[in-house]
C-alpha cells in the first residue's frame, strides 16, 4: 500500500472535515449570538419574554457542539491510520482499523 | 451508495478493505468455507469479517452488495432473484448453490425442499447474520420458527411445532392465513386451520382451535413473542383468541 496516496486520501478528508466544522462553528456562533442579543434586549427594555429566546438557542447550541466533538474524534481516528498501517503487521493493521470504525460509527452495518 | 455515507468512514472503511485485499495476497486459500453457483461463480467466503472484499458479508463486496450481480443478496441477480436459474429464492431451482465448509460440500442452499442436502435459505441466512460459528460447524438444525421468533415474526404454531401460517392482513402473502389460495388460508390445505377435516382444523383433534375440549391448541406468537392461544376451549388458562373471529382480528391488528 502505498502511504503517500493514503496520507493524501486522508488529507483530503481532513479538509472536507475541517470545512464542516469551520461551517458549524459559524453557526453555532450566529445562533450564540441571537441569545446573548435576546437577553441584552431584556435587561434593556426590561421585558421578560426576551429572556425566551436565549433559553431556546442554548438548548440549540447542544447539536452543532456535539457535531464539531464527534468530527474532532473523526479527525484524530483518521490521523492515527497511516501509522497504524505503516507500523502494524497488516492482520493487526486491519483489526486496529476495524476497531476504530466501531469505535466512531458503531457496529450497525 | 456511499455518497450520503460519512467520508471519514468511507476512507476506513476502504483502507481497512484494502489492507484485507493485501492479506489475501499473501494467504494461501485452502480449506475455506465458501458458497458457489453451479456454474462454477464463486458466491462469497463464509466469514465473521464483514470487512472482508470476498465475505459474502460485506455489505459494498462484490460477494455481499445488493447491487452486485454475483450476490446473492441481489434481488434481480440469477443467484438472489426468486426466478434465478441457479438461485437460493427461486422454489423450482434445481441446480442451486453449493455451500462448502472447510472446504467441503455440505449442501445446497435453497428454498426449494425437494433439492438433495437442502439447507433451507432462511436457515443459512439467519446463522449467516447471527451465528456464523454454528454455520461453520455445521449445525443447521435449527427450526423455522425459531428463525421466525428471532426475526420478531408474528405467526401461529400448532401445538407440535408445525407453522400454522403468517398474522397478516396482506392476503397477497403466500404465507397468509387471509391467503385463500396459499397453504395456510386455504380450506383443503392439510396446514390449514381451516380445513374441518384436517389435523390442524378438525374439530376432533387436539392440535386444532375448533377442539372444544383440547389442551393443545395453536399458539400466537407476535412480534416473536408468546401473545396466548388459539382455541375455542373455554376453560384453557390464559389469552386466547377465538378461531371463529380469526380473520378480523388479523385484519384489525396487523398490517
Amino acid at each position: 500500500m502505498d502511504l503517500d496516496q493514503i496520507i493524501k486520501r486522508i488529507y483530503e478528508v481532513h479538509r472536507q472535515n475541517r470545512t464542516t466544522e469551520i461551517l458549524l462553528i459559524i453557526g453555532t456562533s450566529a445562533l450564540f449570538l441571537c441569545g446573548i442579543t435576546c437577553f441584552v434586549v431584556a435587561i434593556i427594555k426590561q421585558e421578560f419574554a426576551w429572556g425566551a429566546p436565549p433559553l431556546i438557542t442554548t438548548g440549540l447550541l447542544y447539536y452543532p457542539l456535539k457535531e464539531i466533538k464527534e468530527l474532532r474524534r473523526k479527525n484524530i481516528a483518521l490521523a492515527t491510520a497511516p501509522a497504524l498501517i505503516s507500523q502494524l503487521p497488516k492482520a493487526k493493521a486491519a483489526e486496529e482499523i476495524q476497531k476504530l470504525l466501531q469505535n466512531l460509527f458503531g457496529n450497525n452495518d | 451508495m456511499t455518497e450520503n455515507k460519512d467520508k471519514t468512514k468511507v476512507l476506513l472503511e476502504q483502507l481497512l478493505s484494502e489492507l484485507h485485499k493485501e492479506q489475501s495476497k499473501e494467504i494461501v486459500s485452502t480449506g475455506d468455507s465458501y458458497l458457489q453457483a453451479q456454474d462454477n461463480q464463486f458466491l462469497g467466503t463464509i466469514t465473521s469479517n464483514k470487512y472482508d472484499n470476498d465475505s459474502i458479508l460485506n455489505k459494498y463486496g462484490t460477494y455481499g452488495s445488493k447491487y452486485s450481480t454475483t450476490s446473492i443478496f441481489n434481488s434481480y441477480s440469477q443467484y438472489g432473484s426468486k426466478y434465478g436459474s441457479y438461485s437460493i429464492n427461486n422454489p423450482y431451482c434445481t441446480v442451486p448453490p453449493k455451500l462448502f465448509i472447510n472446504g467441503k460440500f455440505v449442501g445446497h442452499v435453497s428454498v426449494n425442499k425437494y433439492v438433495t442436502n437442502q439447507i433451507p435459505t432462511e436457515t443459512f441466512l439467519y446463522l449467516l447474520e447471527h451465528n456464523i460459528n454454528a454455520l461453520l460447524n455445521k449445525q443447521f438444525n435449527l427450526k423455522e420458527v425459531d428463525i421466525r421468533s428471532n426475526n420478531g415474526e408474528s405467526y401461529i404454531i400448532a401445538n407440535d411445532g408445525t407453522y400454522l401460517g403468517k398474522l397478516t392482513s396482506n392476503d397477497f402473502d403466500t404465507d397468509s392465513l387471509l391467503n385463500d389460495f396459499g397453504p395456510y388460508g386455504n380450506e383443503f390445505s392439510p396446514e390449514s386451520i381451516f380445513n374441518g377435516f384436517g389435523t390442524y382444523g378438525s374439530e376432533f383433534s387436539i392440535q386444532s382451535p375448533f377442539n372444544e375440549y383440547s389442551n393443545t391448541p395453536p399458539k400466537i406468537i407476535v412480534n416473536g413473542k408468546l401473545y396466548g392461544l388459539l382455541t375455542v376451549n373455554e376453560f384453557v388458562v390464559g389469552k386466547k383468541v377465538n378461531p371463529k373471529g380469526l380473520k378480523q382480528w388479523i385484519k384489525d391488528n396487523f398490517k
